[in-house]
């Protein structure tokens, strides 16, 4: 074992060691163990750089991380959810941009209406990847009737104060634990999807020291995410709610990015500061995969540091499978208005500060 | 000077970064060579990455009870983050790697490094995980959020695939086939 390496239990775990011959891996105990040995040999055999330098670098990249302000780092979901990229889709209605779409899907535009799962989202009209559409509607029009960052068009019943959500009133919520967090989710994505892979971090667990290797994220952050199937195949969603820091001036930086492609993207300046930004893209597909994978995501930035990202890929497991299908589960417009429903203030207040 | 021995040593401080990533810095590079399939660029740069993540939260990180286990799952995040990322840092190679100088038998490690990167990246992942971090599945699973059944499944077809690939090299150095 790796030096290291530490079992939870403190036991190692010798009844489902890899290497020996009753392991589950059956494909030949001897092929198994004789793989088993050439990889550790071919490990162990590694040169290694100095690794006084490889540290040193390491701590200077992770200054510079924290002077840019990307935060929570630590989880590579964020740099794939997050962080986006090049963004190649058509551009949403805002301050900032206000190109018609490419294309327009004839998917229904109006966004979650209901306390309970809103309008199923219809398979057969979800934009394809392919054709990189975007809704109609765009999300922040309603909001002229809600001056602030959180309000949104369709603020769910659930949330009392949601008419009038404001930055300061968000609705109250007890402790966000795990399960709190992942039913918020659930019950503000689509109704007719069948969720399963259930996976949540809520705002309690996110706070302290309670990162584990088996964490589902990194600290400071709430999150939760399903693999979705609705008959066309599988794919994913994800919600993550973090901070990152402020100024001294106690305002976090919420400027969209430069709107030429590939950093820029849709991104809606919203009146009390807040920017709402679009990620609808596709990706390189590895070598011998059916369909492009592609990212769909909301990022919603507040000005008091607080940021919900909403993002759908048409992969399995967060995205870390092959694409499964040709489409994305859910539209713009959907995760658009997940990200503004205001219940996220009140999970995002029993955050730890950046 | 006294040399005895303390009967109430002082609790250890807070453990350095800098202590900490050159300490595990030697396996988390080893792990990303085997991950990235040789390309040591590559792997010196996730390991880099996957330590600056943790810089960012090191006060609170270093207080966990097994931190470069943790430094693990973070290298192999960042790694299946990259792949879907596809960075344009990812190079694409089909160039050995150089040797290292304690090699016994050159040619079957780079026979299994270039075997390697025949595979996904979850599948290499699932792999390096179960036999060389020496986790189980159920640890594998929780690193790589898969169920167990996922990681035994993709460990059943990444091993069948890399009995296809190097059955007959594995046959000639060590009598299997």
């Amino acid at each position: 074992m790796p030096p290291g390496h530490q079992h939870p239990d403190g036991h190692p775990d010798h009844s489902d060691h890899p290497g020996r011959p009753d392991h589950p891996d059956r494909l030949g105990p001897e092929f198994a163990t004789a793989f088993g040995q050439a990889l550790r040999e071919t490990g162990q055999a590694t040169p290694t750089p100095v690794l006084e330098l490889l540290a040193t670098g390491a701590e200077r990249r992770g200054r510079r991380r924290k002077r840019q302000r990307t935060v929570l780092a630590s989880a590579a979901a964020v740099a794939v959810l997050a962080a986006g990229g090049a963004f190649v889709a058509p551009q949403l209605t805002g301050t900032r941009s206000t190109a018609a779409p490419a294309s327009v899907t004839v998917t229904s535009a109006a966004p979650n209406t209901a306390a309970t799962p809103g309008p199923a989202a219809t398979p057969s009209t979800a934009p394809s990847p392919g054709t990189a559409t975007s809704p109609t509607a765009t999300p922040s029009t309603p909001t002229a009737t809600s001056p602030t960052a959180t309000a949104t068009p369709t603020a769910p019943a659930s949330a009392p104060a949601s008419a009038s959500a404001s930055a300061s009133a968000p609705p109250s919520l007890g402790p966000v634990d795990d399960a709190t967090m992942l039913e918020l989710f659930r019950a503000r994505l689509p109704a007719g999807l069948q969720l399963s892979q259930p996976q949540s971090q809520g705002a309690r667990t996110a706070q302290g020291t309670t990162a584990h290797p088996s964490s589902v994220a990194p600290p400071g952050m709430a999150m939760a995410s399903f693999t979705i199937t609705d008959g066309q195949g599988a794919a994913s969603t994800m919600i993550q709610v973090y901070r990152q820091p402020v100024s001294s001036q106690g305002q976090a930086d919420t400027s969209c990015p430069p709107a030429s492609p590939p950093q820029g993207g849709p991104c809606t300046v919203r009146p009390d500061g807040s920017t709402l930004l679009i990620t609808d893209r596709g990706l390189a597909p590895s070598s011998g995969e059916q369909f492009q994978p592609w990212l769909r995501s909301a990022k919603l930035q507040l000005p008091t540091g607080l940021v919900v990202t909403v993002a759908t890929e048409n992969a399995p497991d967060q995205g870390r499978a092959p694409a499964d299908r040709a489409t994305v589960p859910l539209t713009v417009d959907q995760l658009s208005s997940i990200a503004l429903d205001p219940v996220w203030l009140a999970v995002g207040a029993q955050l730890p500060p950046a | 000077m006294d040399h005895s021995p303390t009967t109430d040593p002082a609790p250890p401080g807070p453990l350095d970064f800098l202590e900490f990533a050159t300490a595990c810095g030697g396996q988390l590079y080893r792990t990303a060579y085997l991950l990235t399939g040789g390309d040591t660029h590559l792997a010196e740069d996730l390991v880099q990455e996957a330590l600056s993540r943790m810089f960012v939260r090191w006060k609170r990180l270093a207080r966990l009870e097994n931190p470069a286990g943790y430094a693990q799952t973070v290298l192999v995040n960042a790694f299946l983050s990259l792949r879907r990322r596809r960075s344009s840092r990812e190079r694409v190679t089909e160039e050995f790697p150089d040797l290292g100088v304690t090699d016994q038998d050159p040619a079957l490690r780079l026979t299994l490094l270039r075997a390697l990167r025949e595979l996904s990246a979850a599948d290499r992942a699932v792999l390096v995980l179960r036999f060389w971090e020496d986790r189980s599945v159920e640890e594998t699973a929780a690193t790589l959020d898969l169920t167990s059944t996922a990681v035994r499944s993709r460990s059943h077809r990444a091993l069948g695939r890399m009995r296809a690939l190097l059955g007959d090299t594995f046959a000639e150095h060590s009598g299997l086939g």
